[in-house]
């Protein structure tokens, strides 16, 4: 197997009595597009933001590309530049164009030249086929489109990982097309990903292992067709039955 | 009405120092809202403790009541004799500063967790959060509010009157007890509606410039 590029060793989360995650271990290579299914509550969303250090966590280990993650060391922030997050609502800044939200981390974070983020931006924009609608605002911009930006946003950064979580659970049918298909043209140029997502579809064509998760831990993973086709455990069985 | 005429000018050079006044205790007020409001929304629970503390004692004493503070208990306790002018200046400072501070809490706060986890994802840390990302945004909010304040301080500066400052109501007081008429009073009002509207006016233009969701 080769090298993982991230690792999650018996990852446990609280919240008070409630504990999200109870002791989560899985590992990443390089390349790789693990997809992530489950209920809600199931612990998904929070596993991802452990992994950014969005999100402190009480007992495991998680090591990003050589990294330890800790969000209470300056080290966290090392980890976030290589991380990027995509998030459910988008979370763009509503306040800057589709263009300044792409071009401001660059910018401001890693200090590069005005010109050279503007040039960035815009091929990235023009990645996500979104070239003419640099100078749009959000609040001008469909959810499939937002969410297209975010991805720029996020590959500006230039990051080893990308954690998508649940990227098309907010859109209208009609635009989460668009956003499966920029994912899947990131899966195909090489970008390591982890996809927390209820598109089964997306996982199948796209993904090269699936995770089940449930009450805060790992059910059930393996190559998308067994997991899809054959899943030996009745919880993922009885979930893969309630989405298709 | 005839009679005020010979007074108009020096009725304007009140309202001017009115103005001047409130004006700069506005710049103080803004440097106490805009550094207590990011201390009020710290993550430090005894910082936000003061914060609220400053807040609550100031808008739950009358301005007057805080002027003679000012005016006559800090000369006793601090050893310092301030002119009315400086006593006015520091009382409608501290005033106006604690309603900023909530003008400029509920500007940050307007921003919500959703961006600032985005930002932090980015590797955006809290200087290129607050400058490029809350500020602009806080703005939107704490303007328009802030324009509300400053419409108070301007009404409030009249008060100072009563420790001897003289400003518009002052002077307007003292050509009354000149000429024996009501009509400096009433030109005092015309005089301080035209300055409050045309800044709440000002305001809602500013408003109107600040949103982006129309762009």
């Amino acid at each position: 197997m080769a090298k993982p590029i991230l690792s999650v060793e018996g990852l446990v989360k609280s919240y008070g009595a409630h504990q999200v995650l109870q002791g989560v271990s899985f590992q990443v290579t390089m390349q790789e597009v693990l997809v992530i299914i489950g209920l809600s509550g199931s612990g998904k969303s929070t596993l991802l933001r452990c992994i950014n250090g969005l999100e402190d966590f009480s007992a495991g280990r998680i090591v990003v590309d050589g990294i330890e993650v800790d969000p209470h060391r300056a080290s966290v922030w090392a980890v976030r530049q290589k991380v990027g997050m995509i998030f459910q609502h988008f979370n763009l800044f509503p306040h800057l164009t589709a263009r300044q939200n792409i071009e401001l981390a660059p910018r401001r974070v890693l200090g590069l030249p005005a010109a050279e983020c503007h040039a960035r931006a815009d091929a990235l924009l023009a990645r996500v086929g979104l070239a003419q609608f640099a100078d749009k605002y959000p609040g001008r911009l469909s959810g499939g489109q937002q969410q297209r930006v975010a991805i720029a946003r996020a590959l500006a950064m230039q990051p080893s990982v990308m954690l998508f979580d649940e990227p098309t659970s907010a859109l209208d049918p009609e635009t989460v097309g668009e956003v499966l298909n920029t994912m899947k043209e990131l899966a195909g140029s090489g970008m390591t990903m982890i996809v927390v997502t209820h598109e089964l579809g997306f996982a199948r064509e796209v993904g090269n292992r699936i995770l089940f998760m449930d009450g805060g831990v790992i059910v059930e993973g393996g190559a998308p067709e067994a997991i899809l086709s054959r899943p030996q455990n009745p919880r993922t069985r009885q979930f893969i039955q309630a989405v298709l | 009405m005839a009679q005020l005429a010979p007074y108009l000018g020096i009725l304007l050079k009140g309202a001017l120092v009115t103005l001047g006044l409130a004006g700069l205790s506005l710049v103080f007020a803004s440097l106490i809202g805009v550094v207590v409001g990011m201390v009020a929304t710290s993550g430090f629970a005894p910082a936000r403790a003061f914060a609220k503390l400053y807040v609550e004692t100031i808008r739950s004493v009358p301005l007057l009541v805080q002027l003679f503070f000012v005016y006559y208990a800090v000369p006793l306790l601090a050893n310092l004799s301030p002119s009315p002018y400086q006593a006015a200046t520091l009382a409608l400072s501290v005033y106006g500063g604690a309603y900023m501070v909530e003008a400029v809490r509920s500007g940050i706060q307007s921003v919500g967790t959703d961006q600032r986890m985005a930002a932090r994802s980015l590797g955006i840390r809290y200087r290129v959060l607050m400058l490029y990302i809350v500020a602009p945004q806080a703005l939107r909010v704490t303007i328009p509010a802030a324009m509300g304040i400053f419409i108070d301080m301007l009404k409030g500066a009249s008060v100072t009157s009563i420790i001897g400052f003289v400003e518009l109501m002052q002077t307007a007081v003292n050509i009354r007890n000149t000429i024996f008429a009501l009509s400096p009073l009433v030109a005092a009002a015309v005089l301080y509606f035209g300055m409050c509207f045309s800044l709440s006016r000002m305001g809602a233009g500013i408003e109107r410039v600040l949103r982006y969701e129309d762009r």
